[in-house]
C-alpha cells in the first residue's frame, strides 16, 4: 500500500520566532571573525604577498578541496537549481549530469600545470600568470574580462545573502531598529527608495563581513570560510534529504505521484463581491489559496488578493452576464489551475482533508484567460522523462542538443572559472590534489544529485507553487469596527509607506492591521502599546512629523500625515478609549497573553478575511 | 614555431621536455578519453531512453525513473574511474619543487634571523 503524505497546514500557520536562526548566525559571523583573526596572525608569520593572495600556497586536501566545492555551489545551486527541478522534474538529474566529470575535468586538465607553473614562475594571481605566458595587451583583456564577469558573478550572491539575511532576522527588534535606522539615513538616497530597508542592512551586513575577513586575513580567510561553507552545506542537504523522503513516504511514492502529474495551466484571476454600501470591510484572498469552481476545476493562488478596487461592473471575460452594480475586485492575481483527474483528486483528499476551502463569503472569482504549457500539456509522465515540460518552449525543458551543451558547460567551463583557477595555484602538491579528486567526487555525488532528490519530492509535498507572486504596496482604509472607525492595513511588500503616497481609499495588509486612529495621532510610540522595548512584535516605527494629528475618524489623514510608516510584523493600534484599547491596555500587562492573542488575531484574520470577524473571535 | 623548436634549431639536440610536461600530457589524454566516454555514455543513454512519450511503462530504480537511475549509476561509475585517475595515474612529479618550498622557508627563517 502506498503510504499517503503528510498533509500539510494551508491555512496560516503560525510562525514561531526564529531563534534558532539568530543564534546559527551569531555562531557563524564569530566563527568568521575568529577565523579571519586566526588568517591574521598566520599572516603575520608569512611572506605577504604569497601569503594573502595564495595562503603562501600550502593549502591540505581538506581545504582545498572544500573551498574548490565551495566556489563551484554558488547562489545558482542553492537557489535557482531548487526552483528548476521543482518546475520540471527529474529531467533536472540528466541537466546536471555534467557535474559527474568536473572533479576530473575541472582538477585533471589544468590543475597540476598551473599549479607548477604559478610556482615556478612565482605568479601569484591570475593576470600575472596569463601576462607571462601571452605578454602583450592580450592579458589586459583577459584582466578586464576577469574583473566584469566575476563581478557580475557576484551580484547574485550578495542578493542571495541579503535576501537570506532578512528572511531569517527580520523578525528581530534589533534587525527592526538597524533596518529602520537604515531606512531613515537612506531617505535621501533616490536609488535605495525602491528596496526593503531589511534587505540593505542585510546586504550591508554579509558585504562588511566578507570585506572585513577578506581584508584581514586575505586569501587563508577565505578559504577557511570556504571551508565552513562546505560543512554547513554537506550536512544541510543530507538532512534536508532524509527529512524530505520521510515527510514524501519514500522516493517511489514521490516518483509514482509525479508521473500522474499533468503541467498546470498558468492564467490570472479576479476575485470581487458586490458593494454593500459605501463602507465596505476589505477582504482578502490569501497567497496559495485553493478554491474550486462549481465545474470542479480547481485552482491555486501564487499572490494575495486584495479585493478592494470599486468597479461599477464587475470583472467580465465576455461570456458571462454582467452584474449590475458596484462591486469590489481584486487586481489581476497569478493562478495556477491544477490539471488531471488523479492529481486534483490527490490534492483534494492529501493536502486539503477531503474538501477544498470556500472562498470568504461573498466573494466570486472571474477566471481570466489560462495557458497551457508549451511542452507537456495534457500528459502525464513528463515530469519524470526528458525533455521535462516547459511553459515557453515546444521542444520542452531541456532538447538533447541542450543536454549535449550543459554537460560540456559545468564539466569544461569550472576549470576555466578564474576563482578555480586561482585555487589551483594554491594547493601545496601533487598528491593534495590527487585527494581532493577523489574528496571532491564523493563531495559532489553527496550534494547536486540529492538537491535533485529533494526538490523533485518538494513539488509531490507543496504543488504548483510556481509562479513569483507581485506584491501590491498599497494601503486599504475605512473598515469599520464597532462605532469606531478603523485604519485596517496590512504592508504588502513590506516597504516603506511615505504618507504622502498613500491611496486614502485604500489599504494594503500582509504583516499587520491597524484599528484606530489616535495613538498614530499621539506620536511616534503608543502610549497604548507601551515601550517599543518590551516586546518585539508590537512594534511600530512612525517617522514624520511628531505634530500630526487628526480626529479618529480620519485615520487616512492621521496616516498620511504621520509622514512614513514601517511596519514589519503583525501588531494592533487601537484608540487611547473604547473597546479595542481596553482590551490592549490589559492585555499590555500580560505578555506572553498578548502574544497568543495576537497570534490568533493574525490567523483569524488570514482565515475570515474580515476585520470584524477577528474581533469577534478575539472576544471583543 | 614556438620557443622549444627554436631552441632545438640552433643547437641541433632533441627537445628536452620538462617530465612534469610530459606527466601532464600523458595525464590529459587519461581525463579527454574519460571525460568522452562520460558525455557519450550519458547523452546517449539519456537520449535513446529519457526522451520517451510512455513513462508508466518504465520501471522504477530505488524509486527513481530508471533511466535517472541509469545516469546515476554512470555518475558513480565515472566517479570511480576518476578515483582510479587520481590514485594510479596522476603521477607525483613536483619533488623538485618541494625542494624548492623548502630552500624558499630556509632562506626566509635566515632572513628573519638576521633581522
Amino acid at each position: 500500500m502506498m503510504p499517503s503524505i503528510v498533509a500539510l497546514p494551508l491555512a496560516a500557520a503560525e510562525i514561531p520566532t526564529p531563534t534558532a536562526a539568530l543564534v546559527t548566525f551569531i555562531v557563524y559571523s564569530i566563527a568568521v571573525v575568529l577565523l579571519a583573526v586566526a588568517s591574521q596572525v598566520v599572516l603575520q608569520k608569512r611572506a605577504f604577498l604569497q601569503e594573502y593572495f595564495l595562503g603562501s600556497r600550502n593549502l591540505g586536501w581538506i581545504a582545498f578541496t572544500l573551498t574548490f566545492a565551495a566556489t563551484s555551489a554558488s547562489a545558482g545551486s542553492f537557489g535557482g537549481f531548487p526552483a528548476l527541478v521543482y518546475n520540471h522534474g527529474w529531467v533536472l538529474g540528466f541537466w546536471i549530469a555534467g557535474y559527474m566529470a568536473v572533479p576530473l575535468i575541472s582538477l585533471g586538465l589544468m590543475g597540476k600545470r598551473l599549479n607548477r607553473i604559478s610556482k615556478v614562475t612565482g605568479a601569484i594571481t591570475m593576470p600575472e600568470l596569463i601576462g607571462l605566458r601571452f605578454p602583450g595587451f592580450a592579458v589586459r583583456i583577459a584582466t578586464g574580462m576577469i574583473i566584469v564577469l566575476l563581478s557580475i558573478y557576484l551580484v547574485p550572491q550578495f542578493k542571495m545573502a541579503g535576501v537570506i539575511l532578512q528572511s531569517l532576522l527580520h523578525d528581530f527588534a534589533f534587525w527592526q531598529s538597524a533596518s529602520n535606522a537604515l531606512q531613515q539615513m537612506t531617505s535621501d538616497l533616490p536609488m535605495f527608495q525602491a528596496d526593503d530597508p531589511g534587505y540593505l542592512l542585510g546586504l550591508l551586513v554579509f558585504s562588511s563581513m566578507v570585506i572585513v575577513y577578506t581584508s584581514l586575513g586575505g586569501f587563508r580567510a577565505v578559504v577557511w570560510t570556504d571551508v565552513l561553507q562546505g560543512i554547513v552545506m554537506l550536512f544541510g542537504v543530507m538532512g534536508l534529504l532524509l527529512l524530505t523522503l520521510k515527510q514524501v513516504g519514500g522516493l517511489g511514492n514521490a516518483t509514482q505521484t509525479l508521473a500522474k502529474m499533468e503541467p498546470p495551466r498558468l492564467g490570472k484571476a479576479i476575485f470581487y463581491t458586490a458593494s454593500t454600501g459605501p463602507q465596505v470591510d476589505p477582504i482578502r484572498v490569501p497567497m496559495d489559496s485553493w478554491f474550486e469552481t462549481s465545474d470542479g476545476r480547481l485552482f491555486r493562488t501564487n499572490a494575495t488578493a486584495y479585493i478592494d478596487q470599486k468597479s461599477e461592473s464587475p470583472p467580465s471575460d465576455g461570456t458571462d452576464e454582467a452584474i449590475v452594480g458596484t462591486v469590489l475586485a481584486s487586481p489581476e492575481i497569478k493562478t495556477v489551475e491544477i490539471q488531471g483527474d488523479a492529481e486534483k483528486e490527490r490534492i483534494r483528499n492529501q493536502l486539503l482533508a477531503g474538501q477544498v476551502p470556500a472562498l470568504p463569503p461573498g466573494v466570486e472569482v472571474k477566471l481570466l484567460e489560462f495557458d497551457a504549457y508549451a511542452y507537456g500539456a495534457g500528459r502525464t509522465g513528463v515530469y519524470t522523462t526528458a525533455p521535462g515540460p516547459s511553459f515557453k518552449s515546444s521542444a520542452g525543458f531541456l532538447p538533447l542538443s541542450l543536454a549535449f551543451s550543459f554537460f560540456l558547460f559545468w564539466s569544461i567551463g569550472g576549470s576555466g572559472q578564474p576563482s578555480n583557477m586561482v585555487r589551483q595555484m594554491s594547493f601545496d602538491r601533487v598528491r593534495t590534489l590527487k585527494r581532493s579528486m577523489v574528496f571532491l567526487t564523493f563531495y559532489f555525488g553527496a550534494i547536486y544529485f540529492p538537491l535533485v532528490l529533494i526538490f523533485v519530492c518538494g513539488r509531490v509535498l507543496v504543488p504548483d507553487l510556481i509562479r513569483t507572486p507581485i506584491n501590491h504596496g498599497r494601503l486599504i482604509v475605512d473598515g469599520r469596527l464597532g462605532r469606531e472607525r478603523t485604519l485596517v492595513g496590512r504592508l504588502a511588500d513590506r516597504r516603506p509607506i511615505r504618507g504622502g503616497d498613500v491611496d486614502r481609499r485604500q489599504l494594503h495588509v500582509d504583516d499587520f492591521f491597524i484599528a484606530g486612529a489616535r495613538c498614530l495621532s499621539a506620536g511616534r510610540r503608543s502610549r497604548c502599546l507601551g515601550s517599543n522595548r518590551e516586546d518585539p512584535q508590537l512594534r511600530l516605527h512612525i517617522h514624520g512629523r511628531n505634530d500630526c494629528h487628526a480626529g479618529g475618524d480620519q485615520p487616512a489623514q492621521v496616516l498620511a500625515n504621520a509622514g512614513r510608516v514601517y511596519v514589519r510584523r503583525s501588531f494592533l493600534v487601537v484608540p487611547g478609549s473604547g473597546v479595542p484599547g481596553r482590551l490592549l491596555a490589559a492585555l499590555q500587562h500580560h505578555r506572553s497573553f498578548m502574544r497568543n492573542a495576537f497570534r490568533l488575531l493574525h490567523l483569524c484574520f488570514d482565515v475570515r478575511n474580515r476585520v470584524s470577524d477577528v474581533w469577534e473571535i478575539a472576544g471583543v | 614555431m614556438n620557443s622549444h623548436q627554436q631552441t632545438a634549431d640552433e643547437t641541433d639536440d632533441p627537445i628536452q621536455y620538462d617530465p612534469s610536461y610530459l606527466n601532464s600530457l600523458r595525464e590529459l589524454k587519461y581525463v579527454a578519453v574519460i571525460g568522452t566516454l562520460a558525455l557519450i555514455w550519458t547523452v546517449a543513454y539519456g537520449g535513446f531512453n529519457g526522451y520517451v512519450s510512455d513513462a508508466e511503462s518504465k520501471p522504477l530504480f530505488f524509486g527513481m525513473p530508471s533511466w535517472v537511475a541509469w545516469e546515476l549509476r554512470s555518475w558513480v561509475i565515472t566517479s570511480l574511474v576518476t578515483l582510479w585517475f587520481a590514485i594510479f595515474i596522476i603521477r607525483e612529479d613536483d619533488d623538485d619543487l618541494l625542494d624548492l618550498d623548502i630552500a624558499d622557508n630556509d632562506a626566509r627563517t635566515d632572513d628573519e634571523e638576521h633581522a
